[in-house]
Order: structure tokens, then C-alpha cells, then sequence
């Protein structure tokens, strides 16, 4: 059965995905392109598939099944979001800034993968073809840092905001949209492809706010995800 | 949370139990039941079982509804990665109204600490 895509999804997803071929903040589009195609092979990781069934993943070493050219420490992020999400901790993130990649760098890899768990989750629930990881394009990345950040809890520093709290019970800048301001750009990525699926205003969904809410909490629930 | 402050618009109350247990209810919500099989097949990602969603819910929410139902659940799909890959807090306005509704739900569970103290132990 096929079922339409909403135009604006179309859009979203065909913006994200060029990028997905081009130079980032931090990442050449060599490398993000990579990681795409990682997250992508991560689903069958056998090293994945065993810590998965383990009381916990930390109690598991071994290699990491990859597609690709990818360092290691960017191997076990990309797999690590991708496959068990729900049980990184912060001494896990130490370890992976331990092996020299840069904070925003992370930041650039979180934002690809959860990108493209968005585009490759949609694909398969509506029972189309997967999108074709674009081809890398010439450029550098820009290594623009971004000052206007601060420290509120979380692993890294998120986006500096003036907060003030909506009729909908979140502050005007909810921390999920300042997670990743170490690298806007990946931000903008992101973002830029979520909310063609959801927003806290839109009003224009046929089915209502609370089969939206119930269907965002049972899937943060699978994800196990606090926040 | 944001399931709870659209009960609370709406004058109703929703199961929030039932959002973090292990069984599938309807949680008070409009074919709630059905929601809740389509949130755990766009996780799980079968594409067998995924196409019997599909089948079923043009069926009750419409092609359209069906479209948004999938895109929300796969966005969410993508979001939770971000906040679970940061050890995110949650907003200091959230945290001061759900400290009962958390611990009820068992969603407390999902927290940096709580995590922290049960795998990094192992």
C-alpha cells in the first residue's frame, strides 16, 4: 500500500539529505557521508546485537562490524546512538572525548546519525526505498566555533537562551533545541528535518495533540529517554 | 509530559502509566491502543510488521493521519537520540511539576543517575 508523503516532508528530506554530502562545521563530506552509511549498517552489528542483550553494554568489548573507512572512536559513537541510545552515560561520553574527538565533532556526528534515524525510520515505516546517501561535494569544513554557549547540566555546553516558560508548559527554547549548539549547523540539520514531522504549535495535524503526545512518549519510552 | 498537559487541556485524564509499561493500552487516548503498536513498530523498524500498520491505520486515522502518525513517531525516533547522546536535564519548568508523574511512571529511571548507577557498575 502506498501512502502520499506530505510535500513538506518531501522538502525537509530532500534538504537533508544534499547535506549529508557536504562539507559540515567540523566533518568533511567524505566523513559524513560515512557516517550515514554507518548508522545505516549499524542495525546489523553483531557486537551491538550481543551488548544489547547484556545487563549492560559496558560489560562487553569486541570490534564493531563497519562499512566503512571511519576512525574507531567515530565507529562506536555512530553505533552506540544509533542501536542503544538509551543507556549512554556520562562516563561513556568522557571516554570518547578521551580518545581525541573534539566535543563539537561529537556534536556534528549526533546530529548525522539522529538525522538520519529520522529519514531512514521514515523510509521503512512508510514502505519506501531507502534514500541514496548522496556523493561527497568539494569543500572544507569550516571550523567556525560558536562562543554562545553555557554550562546547564548536560554532557556539553548547549546554546545560551533567555528562557521564559509557554502556555504549553516548556520554556520558549526548550533544551532539546539548545543540545547541540556547540555546532549550529548541525542543529539547523536537525532540526530543519523535524519539524516537517512535529511541532509544539502546529496546529494543522488531522489527528490531535494528544494521539501526537502519545505517540512522542511511547517512542521516547522505547528509547529510553529521560528527557 | 507533554501527554499530561494535553489531558489537562482537553479536561481529561490520560493512563500515563500505560505510556511506560510493558503491556499496550489505549491510555484514555483515541485508538491510543493502535498508536501505541505504531510507536513500537516505527522502533523496532520490521518491515512486515510495519506494513500491517500501515494497512490497519489508513483504515482508523485516514492516509493523511497515517502519514503524520509514522512521521512523529519516526522524528521522535531521531530526538530522543539527541537528548539520550547529551545527558540533557530537563527544563528546570518541567522538572518542578512532573516530580510525582515521573516517579509513577518509572520514567525517573531514564535519568543520567539512575543510569549511571546501573550500567557503569556492571
Amino acid at each position: 500500500m502506498k501512502i502520499a508523503v506530505p510535500e513538506s516532508v518531501n522538502r525537509s528530506h530532500e534538504l537533508a539529505v544534499d547535506l549529508f554530502g557536504q562539507a559540515g562545521t567540523w566533518l568533511t563530506s567524505s566523513v559524513r557521508a560515512a557516517i550515514w552509511a554507518e548508522a545505516r549498517n549499524a542495525t546489523a552489528c553483531k557486537l551491538c546485537q550481543r551488548r544489547k542483550q547484556a545487563l549492560s553494554p559496558y560489560a562487553l568489548q569486541g570490534e564493531h562490524d563497519t562499512c566503512t573507512q571511519l576512525p574507531g572512536n567515530m565507529v562506536e559513537v555512530v553505533h552506540r546512538i544509533k542501536n542503544d541510545s538509551g543507556r549512554l552515560t556520562k562516563r561513556w561520553f568522557d571516554e570518547q572525548i578521551d580518545t581525541g574527538l573534539s566535543r563539537e565533532e561529537y556534536v556534528e556526528i549526533l546530529s548525522l546519525v539522529a538525522t538520519s534515524i529520522i529519514l531512514d525510520s521514515y523510509a521503512t515505516a512508510m514502505g519506501l526505498p531507502d534514500y541514496s546517501i548522496p556523493s561527497p561535494q568539494p569543500g572544507e569544513p569550516t571550523k567556525v566555533l560558536n562562543p554562545e554557549v553555557i554550562d546547564e547540566g548536560a554532557w556539553l555546553p548547549i546554546t545560551k537562551a533567555k528562557q521564559t516558560v509557554e502556555d504549553h508548559g516548556l520554556p520558549n527554547v526548550p533544551n532539546i533545541a539548545r543540545a547541540m549548539g556547540l555546532v549550529p549547523s548541525g542543529m539547523m540539520h536537525f532540526f530543519g528535518t523535524m519539524r516537517a514531522h512535529y511541532s509544539l504549535s502546529g496546529d494543522d495535524f488531522v489527528i490531535s495533540r494528544s494521539q501526537i503526545e502519545l505517540i512522542a512518549a511511547r517512542v521516547s519510552s522505547h528509547n529510553e529517554c529521560f528527557y | 509530559m507533554l501527554l499530561r498537559a494535553s489531558g489537562d487541556r482537553n479536561n481529561e485524564n490520560y493512563n500515563l502509566d500505560s505510556v511506560t509499561s510493558e503491556g499496550i493500552a489505549d491510555a484514555g487516548v483515541n485508538n491510543g491502543a493502535f498508536l501505541m503498536e505504531l510507536a513500537a513498530a516505527v522502533y523496532a523498524q520490521d518491515a512486515d510488521v510495519l506494513a500491517d500498520i500501515r494497512t490497519r491505520g489508513v483504515e482508523l486515522l485516514g492516509e493523511r493521519g497515517l502519514a503524520e502518525a509514522m512521521g512523529i513517531a519516526s522524528g521522535f525516533n531521531g530526538i530522543t537520540k539527541v537528548a539520550n547522546g547529551t545527558g540533557l536535564p530537563l527544563d528546570k519548568s518541567t522538572a518542578d511539576i512532573t516530580g510525582e508523574m515521573r516517579t509513577e511512571t518509572g520514567i525517573d529511571e531514564y535519568s543520567e543517575a539512575f543510569k549511571s548507577n546501573k550500567y557503569d557498575a556492571l
